[in-house]
Parts: C-alpha cells; structure tokens; sequence
C-alpha cells in the first residue's frame, strides 16, 4: 500500500472504533483507583500540559483547591509553595483515561463515574457534576468546607447506594441514550435535557426497588433528579472511552483528544504520540451571555476538556440535532443545519447510530480529519459554557478550534510518515 | 408573489452563490432562490499544498 492508502485503511478503522464503540456505564471508584498514573500527590487539569506557574488565575485557584480538599497542603500558601516546588505534580487530564471538564481539577479521593467501551474492555472515568454545588470543585475549580463536604458526602453516602445498583443491573449503555436524546433536542455538549430524563427513566426503578433506608433513597433521587446536567459526564465518558479505543492507530489522520486551558488549545491525532499536542494560544467564544454587563473582556478564553464529545461527533458536529442550543445564539433552524453539514466536509464518516430528523434522517458526520481540515479552512465547530476570569458561568455558545493545531498536527504527521 | 424584473418585465428567479444572507433577504421581498452552498477555495502555499497533494 502507498502511504495515501495506509492513511484510508487507518481512517477507517479509528472511525469504525468510534461508530461501533459500546460505552456502558459499569463503576464508580475514587479517580486514585480508575484513572490510570493519577499519582496520590498529583492533581489534573484541562486542557494541554501548562507548569502551575503559567496557568490562569482559574486553573491556579483549582489546583489550590485540589491541593486543600486531597489534604496535601493545610494552608494555601503551603499548597502553593509545594505547587511551585513540584511537590505537588499537575498533569493534564487528557494525557489519562479522564477528561477534565471546566478545570477539569481531578484528585485522587474525587469519585468517578467509570465508563467502558464493552468491544474492548477501554474505560474512561469522569467525574460527575456536585449536586447542588454544579461544577464545584472538579469543574468549577471553588473549595469550602461546604464543597469538601458535599463531594466526601457524594462518595461516602450516595454514591455507594448507586455503585450497587449499577452492578445489579450489569452496567447501563450510554449509547442509545446518546441516540435517543439526540432525536429529541439535545445534543448532548450544552444540552442534555432529554438524555436526562430517559437516564432517570432506567435508574430510578431500579433505585426504588433497592432494600435500602427511605431516607437514603431520597437523597440519592434527590441528587440525581435535582442536579442540572446530570447526564454531561456519561456523554463525555462514552466519546473519551470510544476515542482512547481509537488512539494509537498508526498511520490515521483522525483527531482523538480536544481541549483548552485558558492559554492554549490543544489537540491530539490517532496516528501520532500518546501525549504529542498541537496547540494554538485558547479562543474566545461567541455566543450569548448571561446578563448584558459582560462582554468579551469579561471572557476567559477557551478552558475545558468537554469539547470531547465534539471529538467524537457530538455536540456542535450535531447542531441540527438541536436548534434550542443553536438558538440560544440567536441561529435558527435552517443555520444549525447548515453547521452540521458544514461539519461533514471535514470528516471522515457518518454514524448511521444517530440518524437526525431534522436531517431528514440523515446521520451525524464522525472522526474528524485534520487533512480535510487543512484544505478546507473549515475548523470544528464546539459548544460550551463561557467561563468569566474569576471563574463564574456567563454564558454559552461556540467556538471555532485554531486552525493553527491542524496545520502544527499535518506537518508533524507528515515529517513522521510521509515516504 | 415572486417580483417581476423591471428591466424585462419577467418573473425574477435568482441562484445565489455563497453568502446565505443575500438570498435570505432576497426571499423576504418575495423573489424566488435557489442557493447554492459556495465558499472560495482556501490558498495555501506551496509547502502545505504538496504536502496535502501527497497526504490526501
């Protein structure tokens, strides 16, 4: 085969990881156990590797935050003069099995909800939102008393009542939640609001027929009814275990990993290094904000590991599925369409799992081609939330990811492989 | 009701290449459009247009 046809052949195959993967949700365990080289005195973030030094007040704040809820410092000046030091090593969360949503600050004790992909037995941990805190600590970068709390109450109490009912009914598929969301206007980045329900349709029969206290039971409907978004960490466990099936395919021009931290974006390709990025300085986002006091100065730019899913052919690859986000932006019907087809031109296949009616029924593009990018001058369209530099949620929207990462990404890939 | 042309005095029916919105705003006057989904072709140069040649 010449080197065109290898790059065919492997396409074909990472796209096929993705399209055929089969996320179940089978476990929750403290990140130490599931999320493999997570170190006891270690704390993720998002987005590429960045030294403490170098992160944006938000991150620096996060990994503060991590470092006094995990016990490693008992003050903030300790934390910081260990973080400074080394003592207190940070990795990124996309160089594990893991993704970092918002800060994406991920201890050890910090309970994940673990997905695998039943086809191969990859599994990918992400943490779940904190009830009534939302992002919290983990995404959201904040430390409390009360914060610490919730998150030692959510390991400690609810989550081992959920962690029996999930080995009781061996696992739950994520993928035709996926599916059926998206025929119902959620495209599972910004909005969940249909995956939501149809996840609280299979596990809360199974939560009342538990033999457990009336008191806990309700606390745990409690948390899962109550929490907004609940079902955003299942999504990117199911895109993150079908991308690390698909990485490491020698020779594929697909991209597996995407991701920001506030200074750079980042992204990963199947066919090169494990750990290799390609990053451009973060984007600002367009989209529409919360209150008419902020504008784009108040803007962090780009900070997040959630854009996953758009990785995996989700979110704003998936934009026809649901015109409500779209709207949200001021777009109508016919402009969310018009994104999803855009999308198309630069991947490499079409899930037939997620056939869209406002498609016509025709299926979401999947794997994104960092050579069909290139030429075409069409970047991936992501969905998020918009983070202010002190760390507040206002807004949502989207973002065109850097050029600059696919043009870094084909050069490197062409040093590598090209005859 | 799609306009007439004043220069003909026949039924205007218009392609629109590219931009969307001109053919949006074509239809709200009530002219008739078919548009054509166009962008330019991105230039690159040289070096990333043989590297792509020989990649894709």
């Amino acid at each position: 085969m010449n080197l065109k046809e290898k790059i065919a052949a492997a396409n074909d195959h990472a796209v096929n990881e993705l399209i055929n993967a089969n996320p179940v949700w089978v476990d929750i365990q403290p990140a130490g156990k599931v999320v493999e080289g997570l170190e006891p005195n270690m704390i993720l973030h998002s987005g590429p590797p960045i030294d403490f030094a170098d992160m944006v007040p938000l991150h620096r704040r996060g990994m503060i935050s991590g470092a006094l809820y995990e016990g490693l410092a008992k003050s903030e000046d300790e934390a910081i003069a260990k973080l400074n030091k080394g003592e207190i090593k940070v990795s990124s969360a996309l160089d594990h099995n893991t993704v970092g949503a918002g800060t994406g600050i991920i201890t050890a004790s910090v309970a994940m909800m673990v997905v695998e992909n039943k086809n191969n037995g990859v599994r990918a941990a992400t943490f779940p939102a904190e009830g009534p805190f939302q992002g919290g600590l983990c995404g959201w970068g904040l430390y409390s008393e009360d914060i610490a709390a919730n998150l030692r109450y959510m390991r400690d109490e609810l989550f081992p009542v959920l962690r029996e009912l999930i080995k009781r009914r061996d696992g739950l598929p994520i993928k035709p939640i996926l599916a059926e969301g998206m025929q119902m206007g959620d495209e599972n980045h910004t909005r969940q609001s249909a995956a939501d329900l149809l996840f609280i349709r299979q596990i809360l029969p199974d939560l009342f027929r538990m033999d457990i206290p009336r008191d806990t039971m309700i606390k745990c409907m409690d948390y899962i009814v109550k929490t907004p978004r609940f079902f955003h960490c299942y999504g990117q466990g199911a895109s993150m275990a079908a991308l690390l099936s698909a990485k490491g395919t020698p020779y594929s021009t697909m991209t597996v990993a995407f991701g920001g931290n506030g200074v750079e974006y980042g992204i990963k390709v199947a066919g090169m290094g494990a750990d290799e990025w390609f990053t451009a300085p973060a984007m600002m986002m367009k989209g529409r904000y919360t209150s008419s006091q902020y504008s784009e100065k108040d803007q962090l730019p780009w900070i997040g590991d959630s854009c996953v899913v758009e990785c995996a052919g989700l979110g704003g690859l998936a934009a026809a599925a649901s015109p409500i986000v779209c709207n949200l932006r001021g777009l109508k019907l016919k402009d969310a369409i018009a994104l999803t087809r855009e999308m198309q031109e630069i991947c490499i296949a079409s899930n037939p799992n997620y056939p869209i009616p406002n498609l016509d029924f025709d299926f979401l593009p999947c794997g994104i081609d960092i050579r069909k990018v290139v030429k075409s001058g069409i970047a991936p369209e992501i969905h998020g939330g918009m983070f202010n530099h002190e760390g507040g949620l206002i807004g949502a929207g989207s973002a065109r990811i850097p050029m600059l990462c696919f043009e870094k990404a084909i050069k490197a890939f062409a040093a590598k492989y090209r005859e | 009701m799609n306009k007439k042309c004043p220069a003909c005095n026949k039924k205007l029916k218009v392609v629109n290449i590219g931009l969307q919105t001109f053919a949006d705003s074509l239809r709200r006057q009530g002219v008739k459009v078919t548009q054509v989904a166009w962008r330019p072709p991105v230039k690159h140069d040289k070096d990333m247009t043989d590297l792509l040649d020989s990649l894709m």
